[in-house]
């Protein structure tokens, strides 16, 4: 064999450093991959939260939405209503009350309650201009009387009474006159009415008279009817007070007004009396199975176990404190029953976390303090706990986390529940991951942005929480 | 200075002191005895509770029925094929997700990351891992089923298909911290002798640390599985709650977890026969997930027996 | 270890003791000490006085069980997960290894100081208050710590940040002297040293050897050293151990000048060890 390398040799080389290089850009991709998975999500959460500034605003300016719907033709037409009268706000100031129809926003016609926090999002003043319809038929036609056509037998709608103060009779409508057709919809009822109206405004580009076809005296007759009122509403825009509300209101059927009052207290309740629960179990247990316990086989077995437990999906937990603490010990399905099960959760995670940070605890500590006459617990209790702790506490709060965000447990546990109050000990309650869980489920508009709000509120508290455990593994970190 | 005692010592214990101690270390047995009791309770819950099942749907309609209909008050149904075949397919997604990016993260990560990216790689990508899943489950049902209808324009508002693979990236740090530990793990002797034979950085890892690692990167992978199979969060909000039979990938399907959230959030009385359905089923996930789980325990420990 | 084994030590003890027992009242005593790791044997057999009031070196190659010797004394080996011990340790003529002996009581009357400086991650202060707290000490602490410190010759050198710098923030050697400190508070009758110079300066070390010989006015010390001449410096007796049997005892001036035994010259004169 001679020393030169041959050129099939050389070739050959290249192509295996090529393959090896190939290999290791692909490994990096995937790591990419990864982090841009996390950047999406997130970005995608954040960009799903915006919405809630806007409904904020709008409910603040007493404009509480609900998106309906109108079937005709056989299809199914938007629109959106004013859901709540909140008296003394904007809204009601300008003459906006329950169940009016919100036609435009300046010259954009709306369809779903989230144009209009779209449209308020993007205002370039803080003065909201709408168009809305009235949502009570009388105010614009009186009553209505159906009538059989003598001719064809159809349906026909008659005014019967008519209120000098309604808009229609200052529009020309006068009683006795049949409702025929409003722009190009026929009138085939009294409530329609009313939705034929704004099926027309809807067509409108902007608020404006719409042309309404009468019957008077056998004769066809076309008035223009300025059903849609307009006003300037003023809105305020601020993150600050919409976090600030946010935070603050309890849970509702309306997103705009539903916050995570009740979610947030549970929740910190909740993770604080598990924390109660599980230090002190969990560092008991730690210490016995460091500096107490003998190798034998129930010690193998307690280790093994609690290795395994760890494992052990969460929803079986939630089985185990249905069955055994709200059902056999008729605790019933509160917040202290949901701590005690939570703790079991995480129990295994901070024994193993706490053994971990008693490992690193030189045994020559130990010894010193044995050689001045200390006992095992006073070895333990002035020097190896006191010297363990930070990183005893780093585990814990990173197992606090994992039940910060667990809700698959809390449901079998009753947190699946509509809470309009601060919840007690012994009292029913809801945690912020089971509020996004619930708001995930709501069809109506604007409940995914607000569970995507609650879902950076509580990406935020884990955040926090883990920014102190590497707060104090950093700041009590000792090298021995 | 002087010592003070002259005579003769009394060395034993002070009254009192042995009790302490022994009443001290009694409690701290007790918490971790608590471990023990927590599986015996578990145990002892699922065979009564799955008893009362038991007494009414046999083994075999349980385990080989295909038709799930708990609520059917007029023929009612307990065959959980449906359930099981709807958890398989989604771990099987998860796995598909999940197993190839975290191992290849885990080998970038061991293998090729110079240490400043590997120390600041890894915390990022357990990140994933401290996620809750009901933000997975958001995830998936308003984000990642919305992009794949734009490919499969038949997929359902609920499907199998995002919920796996939405819990699939949950798990990849499952499967790349454990298998980065183990390859990590791997001695350098054996690296070295590769590279002594003349062998590419490829091909030392393909056949000398990869061989090595397997068991560890096995352990790892079914602790995922282990995991996949007792998510609850996000099948129950993108997957769907209907038990399918047979499950398709596109349309919406029941697992065992979301059966046991499906009748906890339910309005079925305490008494009702629905509720030994959850023992049964949390039996079966009990058993599966303890198996795994102690399987993984136990190739890992021989992993470390053998190189550490 | 057969069953015959036990009775054939016990006569080699009595041997050795006729052939050496200190002048003076000992204070500790082994009788046919034996101490097993699991299946491994560390000591076999050994029987020795310490007298009072002197420093008693155990010297011997590294693995010869001195250390393990030296920790029976005050039952520091108990800790050790698998030890069998067997044989007496006679202190104040009574078996500290006596069913009805609480090692916690043993070790407040024998203290000791390790090979590495350990002291407790806290104050200067709190080092050396610990033990007299643990122990119910009723009196004035801050002077007893001073008292304590001055005895270690230490005082000078950390009395202006008693309570500011803990025990790490101190060097190697001052490091060692606060774990004398520490023991001398709770006012031992015995010193156990375990190689207390093996991780010091030279500079350092001559200062604890100084601090050997004025304490052994009060105390008793034993020291174990692989260091010879640390040894013949500040002992007055030396024992020789050698894979776990005490080889030669005798006084330092004689192991040192006259061994009786090969091996001790071997070892002394540095062929082996």
């Amino acid at each position: 064999m001679s020393a030169q390398t041959l050129p099939h040799e050389r070739r050959l080389l290249t192509w295996r450093k090529t393959k090896s290089a190939f290999f290791g850009s692909l490994t990096f991709s995937t790591i990419l991959i990864s982090f841009a998975l996390l950047v999406a999500l997130i970005v995608y959460i954040l960009i799903n939260a915006r919405p809630l500034m806007a409904m904020r605003a709008a409910s603040r300016a007493g404009l509480v939405l609900s998106t309906m719907v109108i079937q005709w033709n056989a299809k199914n037409l938007p629109y959106v209503i004013v859901t709540d009268f909140v008296p003394e706000s904007e809204a009601a100031r300008a003459g906006v009350s329950e169940f009016d129809a919100i036609i435009h926003i300046g010259s954009e016609t709306v369809y779903r309650s989230a144009q209009v926090w779209e449209a308020i999002a993007r205002l370039p003043q803080e003065t909201l201009p709408i168009g809305w319809i009235s949502g009570d038929p009388t105010k614009i036609f009186g009553d209505l009387l159906p009538q059989m056509d003598p001719q064809t037998g159809a349906l026909r709608v008659a005014i019967d009474y008519l209120p000098e103060e309604s808009l229609g009779f200052r529009a020309g409508l006068r009683p006795g006159d049949i409702l025929v057709q409003i722009e190009d919809i026929p009138v085939t009822g009294s409530r329609q009415a009313w939705e034929a109206l704004i099926v027309a405004a809807q067509k409108k580009p902007q608020p404006g008279p719409l042309a309404v076809q009468i019957e008077r005296d056998g004769e066809l007759l076309t008035i223009a009817l300025d059903a849609e009122q307009t006003a300037q509403i003023p809105i305020t825009r601020s993150w600050a007070s919409a976090i600030w509300d946010f935070l603050t209101s309890f849970d509702s059927n309306s997103p705009e007004k539903a916050g995570l009052a009740s979610a947030i207290v549970g929740s910190f309740y909740l993770v604080g009396l598990t924390a109660l629960f599980a230090l002190p179990i969990g560092v008991g247990a730690a210490i016995y199975l460091e500096e107490y316990a003998t190798k034998n086989p129930l010690t193998e077995l307690i280790q093994l176990l609690i290795v395994n437990l760890t494992g052990v999906p969460s929803v079986i937990y939630g089985i185990i404190g249905l069955e055994i603490l709200a059902r056999a010990l008729k605790m019933d399905r509160v917040l202290i029953t949901g701590a005690l099960t939570m703790t079991l959760l995480i129990l295994p995670m901070v024994i193993i976390a706490a053994r971990e940070a008693l490992r690193t605890i030189p045994d020559s500590i130990r010894q010193a303090a044995y050689a001045v006459g200390a006992t095992r617990w006073q070895v333990v209790r002035s020097h190896v706990l006191p010297y363990a702790l930070p990183g005893i506490l780093t585990g814990l709060i990173i197992a606090l986390s994992r039940a910060m965000g667990e809700a698959a447990l809390l449901i079998l546990l009753g947190a699946f529940q509509y809470l309009t109050f601060i919840p007690g000990l012994r009292d029913y309650f809801t945690v912020i991951p089971i509020q996004i869980f619930t708001w995930i489920g709501e069809a109506k508009d604007g409940f995914a942005n607000i569970a995507a709000a609650a879902i950076v509120v509580l990406l935020a508290i884990l955040l926090l929480l883990n920014g102190l455990a590497i707060f104090l593994r950093i700041r009590f970190q000792r090298r021995w | 200075m002087k010592p003070a005692r002259t005579t003769q010592p009394a060395l034993h214990a002070p009254p009192g002191r042995y009790l302490k101690e022994r009443f001290i270390q009694g409690v701290l047995f007790a918490c971790a005895f608590l471990a023990v009791v927590v599986t015996a309770v578990t145990i002892w819950i699922f065979v009564s509770g799955s008893g009362i099942f038991f007494t009414q749907v046999s083994l075999g309609e349980f385990l080989g029925g295909t038709r799930w209909a708990p609520v059917d008050t007029s023929t009612p149904s307990y065959g959980a094929l449906p359930l099981i075949a709807g958890t398989l397919i989604i771990t099987g997604i998860a796995l598909l997700v999940a197993v190839p990016i975290g191992l290849f993260s885990a080998i970038y990560l061991s293998e090729f990351a110079p240490e400043r990216v590997r120390k600041v790689a890894k915390p990022i990508l357990e990140i994933l891992a401290g996620i809750p899943t009901v933000v997975y489950g958001y995830f998936a049902l308003l984000f990642v089923t919305p992009l794949l209808r734009s490919v499969l324009p038949e997929i359902q508002f609920w499907n199998a298909l995002s919920a796996g693979i939405v819990l699939g990236i949950a798990i990849i740090p499952l499967v790349s911290s454990l298998s980065e530990d183990i390859i990590y793990a791997v001695p350098r002797e054996l690296r070295e002798g590769a590279y002594a034979l003349g062998a590419t950085k490829f091909e030392t890892i393909r056949s000398v640390v990869l061989p090595a690692a397997l068991s560890g990167i096995a352990a790892a992978i079914i602790l995922a599985m282990s995991r996949a199979i007792g998510e609850t969060m996000i099948v129950a909000i993108a997957a769907g709650r209907v038990p399918a039979w047979p499950p398709d990938l596109l349309k919406p399907l029941e697992t065992l977890t979301v059966h046991i959230v499906n009748v906890a959030t339910g309005d079925a009385e305490a008494g009702a026969f629905i509720w030994a359905t959850i023992f049964a089923i949390g039996a079966l996930l009990f058993v599966i997930t303890l198996l795994l789980n102690v399987l993984s325990y136990w190739i890992v420990r021989r992993f470390r027996e053998q190189y550490e | 270890m057969g069953r015959s084994t036990v009775t054939q030590p016990r006569l080699e003890a009595r041997l050795l003791q006729d052939d050496f027992a200190p002048q003076g009242e000992p204070i500790l005593q082994t009788r046919a000490l034996s101490l097993w790791y699991g299946k491994q044997q560390a000591l076999d057999s050994v029987t020795l006085d310490i007298p009072k009031n002197k420093i008693t070196a155990i010297i011997g190659p590294s693995g010869c069980g001195k250390s393990t010797l030296i920790r029976c004394f005050n039952r520091m080996n108990d800790l050790v997960p698998g030890v069998r011990i067997a044989g007496e340790i006679l202190y104040h003529r009574k078996n500290i290894y006596d069913p009805n002996v609480d090692p916690v009581e043993v070790r407040r009357r024998i203290g000791m100081v390790f090979q590495k400086p350990n002291p407790f991650p806290k104050s200067i202060y709190e080092n050396v208050a610990f033990g007299l707290r643990i122990n119910g000490f009723q009196g004035n602490l801050a002077e007893h710590v001073e008292r304590a410190l001055r005895a270690a010759a230490l005082w000078d050198e950390v009395k202006d940040y008693l309570h500011t710098k803990s025990g790490y923030d101190l060097s190697g050697g001052q490091q060692q002297r606060l774990c004398i400190a520490r023991t001398l508070a709770i006012e031992p009758e015995v010193i156990l040293m375990d190689e207390p110079c093996s991780a010091l300066d030279p500079i350092a070390t001559a200062k604890i050897e100084d601090l050997m010989l004025e304490l052994k006015e009060h105390y008793t010390v034993v020291i174990v050293t692989h260091n010879m001449q640390q040894a013949a410096r500040v002992s007055d007796f030396t024992a020789f151990l050698y894979l776990g049997r005490l080889i030669e005892y005798g006084p330092t001036k004689k192991i040192f000048e006259n061994p009786d035994k090969k091996e001790t010259e071997d070892y002394i004169t540095g062929k082996f060890g």
